[in-house]
Order: C-alpha cells, then sequence, then structure tokens
C-alpha cells in the first residue's frame, strides 16, 4: 500500500513539474529595473576610484564542541 | 556638542573610542581597532554624500503647424476615457485599450506635437504571426486567445512617451569585506577584512522612455522595451497613416519620478559593478546628481490585442519595430486541473502496475 502512495506521489511531483512552468510561462510582463538599456557607450568615467584597507579581524570557534561531553 | 567629532565603527557602525594606551580608535563592541587617518577618511567619505539632486529641462515636444493636423481627427472612448488620434481616412471604431466603440470627438487641435517617431517596422501580418506562433505552445491558454476572428482584431498603436537623457554625476561609497577561513587542532578560525570603496564620477543615459499615456500599463510598455532608438525619425502626421495614436494624458513632469528612480538604480548598480574582488559589497551612501537632464516626446509603434475572458480584460502588445511580445494571459483553470490530475493520475498508475508486477515476478 505504502508503495502505491510513493507511486501517486511520484505522479504528483511530476505533474507539477509540467504544469508549473506552462502556468508561468503564460505571465511575461515585468516592470524593467533600471535603464541601464539606454546608457552612453563608454560614458562611465572615474575622477575618484580608490580602495581602503581598513582593518582585519580574526575570529575563532571551538572545532570540536562535543568535546567535553566524550570527555564525561 | 554636535556629533561632528563622533566617528562610526567600519565593521559594525558602533561609535568608536580614543583608546588612549593604544593610541588608536577602538570600538567598545567588537574591539576593532583603527588609524585615527583611516577612521577620519573612512567618515569624511560617508558624510560627504549631499542627497540626490535629479532635476530635469522637461519641456519637451512642439507646437503644431498649420493645416498640419486637419486631416487628423479625435475619438473618445465612452467606456475607458481614452482619446486616440488616427488620421481620417483611417478612421476608428474600437477603444484599443478597452474594445468598446468609440465616438469621433472632432479635430484634432491644441497638445504638444511630438519630437520623434520610431515608424512600425512590422506589419499586421508580421505581428498576427507572432501572435500566433507565441501562443502555440501555450495549452493552458483559453480558447477564445486562440480564436482567428479575435485575433484579427490586433491593432497598431502608437503610444506616447517621454525620452529622459541626461548625465549623472555619481558619488558612492561602499564597505567591502573578504573572508578567510582555516583551522588548526583546536580551532575554526575566519578573518575578515575590511574595506572601503570610494567611486566618484559620470555615466551618461540617452533617451530612457516612461509611458506617457495612462491607459496603456506602465509595466506591459517596460516589459516590450528596448527600442531600438537609432531608427526614431523626426515626426511627421505622413507616419501616422494606417495606424491609431495615443495622446499623452501623463505629462513630462509627472513621468520624472520613474525616469529618476530607473537612472539612478542604473548608476549605482554600474558603480557597484566596478567593486570587485570581495566576498561582499554594501552600499553606504550614495548621492546622484543630473547635469543637462533634456526629455523629449516621441511616439512608440506598438501592436495591441485585448482580449475579455471572465469578466477581465487581458492586454498582449508587441514591439511594433522588434517584435517582442508579451502578456499577461490567464490559465483556463478546467484545463490545467484535468492536465495536473492526468499526469498524477497516469503516472501514479502506471508506476503502481509496474510495482505490483515486479512483486508478483519476485514473489514479494
Amino acid at each position: 500500500m505504502g508503495g502505491i502512495f510513493v507511486c501517486f506521489l511520484i505522479g504528483l511531483i511530476i505533474a507539477c513539474a509540467v504544469v508549473l512552468p506552462k502556468l508561468s510561462a503564460l505571465k511575461t510582463v515585468h516592470k524593467q529595473s533600471g535603464a541601464s538599456d539606454y546608457t552612453v557607450k563608454d560614458s562611465m568615467k572615474f575622477t575618484e576610484n580608490r580602495d581602503t584597507f581598513l582593518n582585519t579581524k580574526v575570529e575563532k570557534r571551538p572545532r570540536n564542541t562535543q568535546t567535553t561531553a566524550q570527555r564525561r | 556638542m554636535t556629533d561632528a567629532n563622533e566617528y562610526k565603527c567600519p565593521c559594525c557602525g558602533a561609535k568608536l573610542e580614543f583608546n588612549s594606551t593604544a593610541q588608536r580608535m577602538k570600538c567598545p563592541y567588537c574591539d576593532s581597532e583603527f588609524d585615527i587617518e583611516t577612521v577620519q577618511d573612512y567618515n569624511e567619505q560617508l558624510n560627504e554624500s549631499t542627497g540626490d539632486d535629479m532635476s530635469w529641462d522637461s519641456e519637451a515636444g512642439s507646437e503644431w503647424e498649420d493645416g498640419e493636423t486637419s486631416n487628423m481627427r479625435v475619438y473618445s472612448c465612452k467606456s475607458c476615457g481614452g482619446q486616440i488620434i488616427a488620421e481620417q481616412t483611417t478612421g476608428a471604431s474600437f477603444c484599443p485599450y478597452c474594445n468598446n466603440p468609440v465616438i469621433m470627438a472632432g479635430t484634432f487641435s491644441g497638445d504638444l506635437r511630438p519630437d520623434l517617431i520610431i515608424p512600425f517596422k512590422l506589419n499586421k501580418d508580421a505581428a498576427k504571426s507572432a501572435y500566433e506562433k507565441y501562443i502555440s505552445g501555450k495549452s493552458l491558454l483559453p480558447k477564445v486567445f486562440k480564436d482567428q476572428n479575435h485575433i484579427e482584431e490586433i491593432k497598431g498603436l502608437y503610444v506616447p512617451v517621454w525620452l529622459f537623457g541626461a548625465q549623472a554625476d555619481a558619488s558612492m561609497c561602499f564597505r567591502a569585506e573578504s573572508k578567510k577561513t582555516w583551522s588548526d587542532a583546536n580551532y575554526y578560525y575566519t578573518e575578515t577584512s575590511y574595506y572601503q570603496a570610494v567611486r566618484k564620477g559620470k555615466i551618461a543615459f540617452d533617451h530612457v522612455p516612461v509611458d506617457g499615456s495612462e491607459k496603456m500599463p506602465d509595466d506591459l510598455m517596460e516589459s516590450i522595451e528596448p527600442f531600438d532608438f537609432t531608427q526614431a525619425v523626426p515626426f511627421k502626421t505622413a507616419y501616422l497613416s494606417g495606424y491609431l495614436a495615443d495622446k499623452y494624458d501623463v505629462s513630462s513632469a509627472d513621468s520624472i519620478a520613474r525616469a529618476n528612480e530607473r537612472i539612478k538604480k542604473s548608476t549605482e548598480a554600474a558603480f557597484a559593478a566596478t567593486v570587485r574582488g570581495y566576498d561582499t559589497v554594501r552600499c553606504e551612501s550614495s548621492a546622484v546628481k543630473l547635469n543637462g537632464g533634456k526629455a523629449q516626446y516621441a511616439l512608440y509603434p506598438v501592436w495591441i490585442l485585448n482580449t475579455d475572458w471572465n469578466g477581465t480584460k487581458y492586454t498582449f502588445a508587441m514591439n511594433g519595430q522588434t517584435g517582442k511580445l508579451v502578456g499577461n494571459l490567464p490559465a483556463d483553470k478546467g484545463k490545467a486541473a484535468a492536465m495536473f490530475l492526468g499526469i498524477t493520475g497516469g503516472v501514479g498508475f502506471g508506476l503502481s502496475l509496474l510495482w505490483i508486477l515486479l512483486h508478483m515476478l519476485t514473489g514479494g
């Protein structure tokens, strides 16, 4: 009985994989997020372009948290 | 006392304090230490941003010449209030936006004359075959969308758009991090290096379109972008022959906000893309100023098809120049349910039979 249930579950998953993409293919209207299509070619010029190193921080955490329990 | 001498920690954003022992600035929360010069420079860059200044010369369009509009008629839709312009010989009987009958309201007068027009490049047959191809693989689409008589109703419409162009001067500050991990016998280590990336410069945008028609959904117009502006020509009424045209009812001043939003987003994205080689990059401050902003009034070619189904209007639009087509189309719930149940039942039944057969063969 459990095997038959699994068979129909597989059918359900395959049905989702077939039908859901077909449903989403019907929606093709999306607002544009920016205006990158209208950038003038080679117009980006920097007057200042620098990366400054600020700081380095090292954090450490124990490798094996079960050590204490194992010792008991 | 003002906040002028307060310095933020580049690592966690908390207020830094001067540590007299180390002679450095120290964060009481994350224990990070910095040189005074580094912190001063970092905070100066952060505070330098003076906000956006995105103003435009929004005067677009020009006056009509004498006699230029004598052959043009205005048709008014009693249902949605849309006003369509067509040449006297072309005429219009149905509103392209809501499919309801229109009545002739009189000769065209007033309003601005478009500066530019992109003429239709794809004719009605090309639009129809593109639509048919578009819907051919969509098995869940209701039948009414595939009806040949309905497809005949596709209309060529010039949609009014405002085109914005400007140079964006931007000043941006990013916080970047790169991480390195290793371990020894007892610990896992994570080393995080913090950087400040400053980008100041300019980038130019040209002909950023914003829909000037209230009836035409903005997202639909933006979905069929881009239009090839190199094919735009100075406006002449002759280009309207055989097509409908919409009058702008959203002014250039009212369209500025959308143009600004798009330009700002693309400017920030272009500048952010140059901060490379880090694991994470976060924009901390951004100021965009526009220079030489100018607007133009243009007409863009769109093939449009409206379909009423279950009391809702669905609009399909196609770029009349490039052929790109879009539309939020509905699914026939009956068809979708039948397909879903059919696949579930078919696959489930088939696999069950196989499973039972295997059991019988193996004597399980």
